[in-house]
């Protein structure tokens, strides 16, 4: 065979068919999920932590940390809606987005169009799932704590 | 997908990474079936497919948008790993391996693996010719395994040759032409 003989052999080579295949879903979910942590929502867990934990040192030992003292000092000058509005903030906000963002990075939707159907997977991640489940306890906590308040002073 | 859309995909990809799942459906079965023509072997083309994709993922603020196709991209990179897997006798999937490790997803549901495993190895078993190329091919230096690869089992012009390769379309000329008479030598 000379080399214009194997070009053109080359040039109609039958190549073997490669359909359209489903084995590389797993790994599509680990590569997209590559990228996102949870350690970002550890530092705005921070937040609360602290404001919480400064509180609770003064109740229990009389001792006077920043935030929470900073936030007594001003505090008492401002209207009753701001101080309610930054308790709200940061107790059950940033608690929410929290438990939101941790739970974004475990849970893959996708949605098959042509079956219409939405595939839900869940990782299962410890790291993720422990601060789920810590943001969330707090977030309900204080949302119970300011029900509980608002029907004790008669609504 | 045309230019257009890639170029706007890839903006949305910078701001949700999330959407890089587009770009992993569009061009999986290309790359998958470029790598596995290269080695005849659907585990180690399945597994550099994947990493092909983890690189292109964790690398993609640093692509720059130049007008051409991101699959030549993408095809610079899975040749960059295959010639990794050619050279070391044991090429680890490490990077692919921890993320799924640490992640927690299977690597593969097992049940469409073996299913679509054995479906291509029956497909092999179809194209004898190829299959003796195949083998004499990868005897060759990768130089000349990558073009001929490339131009006769992909069927990519000259031009995308050298785009992927990143030279001249002349040296993919000289390469083609030196590595055909190498290949026929051993035929």
């Amino acid at each position: 065979m000379n080399t214009d003989d194997l070009e053109k052999k080359l040039d109609s080579l039958n190549m073997p068919k490669v359909p359209a295949m489903q084995h590389q879903i797993p790994a599509k979910l680990a590569i997209l999920n590559a990228k996102k942590s949870a350690r970002a929502t550890l530092w705005l867990m921070m937040i609360p932590v602290l404001m919480l934990g400064s509180a609770l040192v003064q109740t229990w030992f009389h001792v006077n940390l920043p935030p929470w003292v900073w936030l007594q000092k001003n505090g008492q000058h401002w209207p009753t809606w701001i101080r309610f509005g930054i308790f709200a903030l940061v107790v059950i906000v940033i608690p929410l987005v929290v438990v939101f963002l941790n739970l974004l990075s475990i849970i893959w939707l996708q949605y098959d169009r042509k079956q219409r159907v939405l595939h839900i997977s869940v990782r299962i991640r410890l790291f993720n799932i422990i601060i789920i489940i810590i943001a969330g306890l707090f977030a309900l906590l204080f949302i119970g704590h300011t029900i509980a308040e608002y029907m004790q002073n008669g609504g | 997908m045309n230019l257009i859309e890639e170029k706007q995909l890839l903006l949305e990809i910078k701001m949700d990474p999330s959407r890089f799942s587009v770009l992993f459906d569009t061009y999986y079965t290309q790359i998958f079936s470029y790598l596995f023509h290269r080695v005849a072997d659907f585990e180690i083309a399945r597994d550099i497919t994947s990493e092909t994709f983890l690189r292109a993922f964790l690398n993609i603020s640093a692509f720059k948008w130049k007008g051409v196709s991101f699959s030549y991209w993408l095809f610079r990179i899975a040749n960059n790993e295959m010639n990794q897997y050619f050279r070391k006798s044991k090429y680890s999937f490490t990077s692919l391996d921890l993320l799924v490790e640490s992640s927690g997803w299977d690597a593969a549901d097992p049940k469409t693996t073996v299913e679509e495993k054995m479906a291509m190895e029956k497909e092999l078993q179809k194209h004898a010719d190829y299959l003796i190329i195949q083998k004499k091919l990868r005897m060759l230096p990768l130089a000349y395994q990558e073009v001929i690869a490339l131009r006769y089992f992909e069927q990519k012009s000259i031009k995308e040759v050298a785009m992927i390769l990143n030279k001249r379309e002349g040296t993919i000329k000289s390469l083609l032409s030196r590595g055909i008479e190498k290949l026929r030598e051993m035929i």
